[in-house]
């Protein structure tokens, strides 16, 4: 039932004790993982990166709201049965791993945020721009989330141009996807005590040349937290799986050990 | 989720000088450093296997990767609005990577008729040999691409200005019958360069250059170049089946559900510059990226000169035709036009009266123009195709490519405008004395 809402890219381990589930944001599908996923693979993890509705190979139906999608995400970790569950979310996708952290699932040991924000208030005008011309506000997102490193002197990975690769990934959904999305995430609302409430230990991870989600306020998110850590990548923006893959997975690795 | 103006993208002149150069961050060069090395240091053991894995992006050996050659993939992709490029030892190479990463035995390609003899030689004979057929059409002729698309149809190629035709692609109508068809459209965009064209603006899918020509632009390193646009839908056919099925070669990798679009250059990368090796060297990714930093301003000034030499010589009594896609008498004109408003190239092709016997003796009275057979040099270049660069051509694929007894290929170098009209001017004049 599941898999036929997500699609999944699963990669089972031979010992069947861990597991990383992958959550992609607005617009983005799993491709966005693919340094982590097989990086984490080989350290003996299994991994899932999925395409949520709507989003680059999945076909269904897009979804209205990110509880919505964490009601997806709860039933896939109900599914896989594992006893030891990380979840890793990246910008729209973490505040889907923020809101499943409130069913207190006991399998999830711990949970990464990346170009977080709470609350995720988006632009008025890019809003609107994703509405009307979802073409332009990819533009504009993606300028605003590259370090000014990133989009002239190049990327960590090699003979890729980021700007250019992450625009494809973006401009393959269909039209009305990305507002869809950025609605979801503006219209997303926990309240005080909830976010007190998480025991789950959370790690946010923020780029410092980040200005779709600024650090600052991912900092204020951390703040609120009663079980977070805080982690930097230097030269990183918004996208920091692709722009600092290394960096990246070191400061998870050095959490999930 | 905030917006703040300051950042902002950067534009063609600019990109050409610092894209994809990563300053080094322990001499503090300005200059890109040429990292002459077969092969890199690990930090341990755990970054080596990652590595050669394919779980962390790094560099092993240089036959597969080097930083002075990504920097210069990089330039290049972001140059033409890719998502990334390879650059490998020649522009032959980059299509036989091309062919090779997408196509095996029983497949088959629709390519122009009007291309350079190596490309022809290699699609119509070489990889015969391996199986793969070529169809060498006008694809100028939407219809005639049409009729000729079968089954088994996984590329069509031409360049956007042919050699040394100088025909114009309409990149967009032929883009749209690949998208119709799941047909991988393989634009070469040598003698127009990005300063002049970017086909993936009209829907190209893959671009491949010889980067020897205006891209160095000195005439100093051989060296080509695949740039992929990422916007050819693969999921959408089982077609490609080496970018969507698991490859054994790599633990049973599935290219596509790994790295959806960049999937064609993971797998060319991995696969095919591991397996074949025609890579760069970085002393000449180094050469092209010096020529790149003034590829603008040098088309600029390679486009006046050609455009006014065009003119001159459609005015000459001892010139039968001219051949420039600038001029209005070009078959090509509009088309050229409207693709390519800043100029249609610095290559242009006439004939001369008397046939080949006067070609011959006019190439011999030049005195500036340098014999031989490249374009896209700083210098100005002459060379008579049906006798040199087609000369394998059959006499009925000659004909077919346009390529006449009276024809003369011009590439049009930066010397001054007056230099060069002279030493033309004489060279006719001694012709016909």
């Amino acid at each position: 039932m599941i898999r036929s809402k997500l699609k999944l890219f699963y990669k089972k381990n031979k010992q069947k004790s861990r597991l990383i589930i992958f959550i992609h944001g607005a617009a983005c599908d799993h491709t966005l993982w693919v340094y982590q996923s097989r990086y984490f693979f080989n350290k003996n993890f299994s991994t899932i990166t999925l395409d949520l509705p709507g989003h680059g190979t999945n076909t269904s139906k897009p979804l209205n709201s990110i509880k919505a999608f964490s009601n997806l995400i709860k039933q896939l970790i109900k599914n896989v049965s594992y006893n030891e569950i990380y979840l890793i979310g990246h910008s729209m996708g973490s505040l889907i791993c923020l809101d499943t952290a409130l069913a207190k699932l006991k399998p999830i040991k711990r949970i990464f945020l990346i170009g977080v924000s709470y609350p995720m208030n988006v632009n008025k005008n890019l809003l609107l721009k994703s509405k009307c011309d979802q073409n332009l506000a990819i533009k504009d997102m993606i300028s605003w989330s590259l370090s000014d490193k990133i989009k002239l002197n190049g990327s960590n990975l090699i003979g890729l141009n980021l700007p250019n690769f992450i625009n494809v990934i973006m401009s393959n959904s269909k039209t009305g996807l990305l507002y869809k999305d950025l609605y979801a995430c503006n219209n997303f609302i926990m309240k005080e005590d909830e976010i007190k409430k998480i025991k789950t230990p959370i790690t946010i991870i923020s780029g410092d040349s980040d200005i779709m989600t600024p650090k600052k306020i991912a900092k204020n998110l951390h703040d609120r937290l009663s079980v977070s850590n805080f982690e930097v990548i230097n030269d990183a923006g918004h996208f920091q799986p692709l722009e600092n893959p290394i960096e990246l997975n070191k400061i998870i690795l050095k959490y999930v050990k | 989720m905030k917006k703040n103006n300051k950042y902002k993208k950067f534009n063609f002149s600019t990109l050409s000088i610092h894209a994809g150069q990563k300053v080094d961050k322990n001499y503090k060069s300005r200059a890109i450093p040429i990292y002459q090395t077969t092969s890199y240091l690990f930090e341990n053991h755990d970054e080596a296997s990652s590595i050669f894995n394919l779980d962390t992006d790094g560099h092993v050996y240089s036959r597969i990767s080097n930083p002075t050659i990504s920097a210069l993939e990089e330039r290049i992709a972001s140059l033409e609005k890719g998502i990334g490029a390879i650059c490998v030892a020649s522009g032959q190479a980059a299509l036989h990577l091309t062919v090779a990463t997408l196509l095996n035995k029983g497949d088959h390609i629709i390519s122009s008729d009007r291309i350079y003899g190596g490309s022809r030689n290699l699609l119509g004979l070489t990889l015969k040999r391996f199986g793969i057929e070529t169809s060498f059409i006008d694809i100028r002729n939407l219809s005639l691409i049409k009729k000729n698309i079968k089954k088994n149809t996984k590329i069509i190629f031409g360049e956007t200005i042919g050699n040394p035709g100088l025909e114009i692609l309409d990149v967009e109508k032929i883009s749209y019958i690949c998208d119709k068809n799941n047909i991988i459209f393989v634009a070469d965009n040598t003698i127009a360069t990005p300063a002049l064209f970017n086909p993936i603006d009209y829907g190209a899918h893959i671009i491949i250059h010889s980067a020897t020509k205006f891209i160095g632009g000195h005439g100093i390193a051989i060296g080509g170049a695949i740039v992929d646009s990422g916007n050819f839908s693969w999921n959408h056919t089982k077609k490609f089946k080496n970018i969507t099925e698991s490859y054994s070669g790599y633990n049973n990798i599935n290219y596509f559900e790994e790295y959806g679009p960049a999937a064609f250059l993971m797998r060319a990368r991995s696969e095919g510059l591991r397996d074949f090796g025609a890579a760069l060297s970085p002393q000449n990714a180094f050469y092209l990226l010096m020529g790149l930093e003034t590829l603008e301003p040098r088309m600029m000034k390679h486009v006046s000169n050609c455009e006014y030499i065009a003119a001159f010589l459609s005015g000459r009594a001892e010139v039968n035709w001219v051949s420039y896609p600038g001029l209005r008498s070009h078959k090509d004109y509009k088309i050229a036009s409207k693709l390519m408003p800043k100029g249609a190239g610095a290559i242009l092709s006439f004939g001369i009266k008397g046939g080949k016997d006067n070609a011959i003796k006019f190439i011999n009275y030049l005195r500036l123009f340098s014999h031989l057979a490249n374009i896209g040099d700083t210098k100005s270049l002459v060379i008579h195709p049906a006798s040199t660069t087609h000369s394998q051509l059959s006499q009925e694929d000659l004909i077919k490519s346009g390529i006449t007894d009276d024809l003369i290929r011009l590439s049009i170098g930066l010397e001054d405008l007056d230099d060069l009209i002279e030493d033309i001017t004489i060279a006719l004049e001694k012709v016909i004395r």
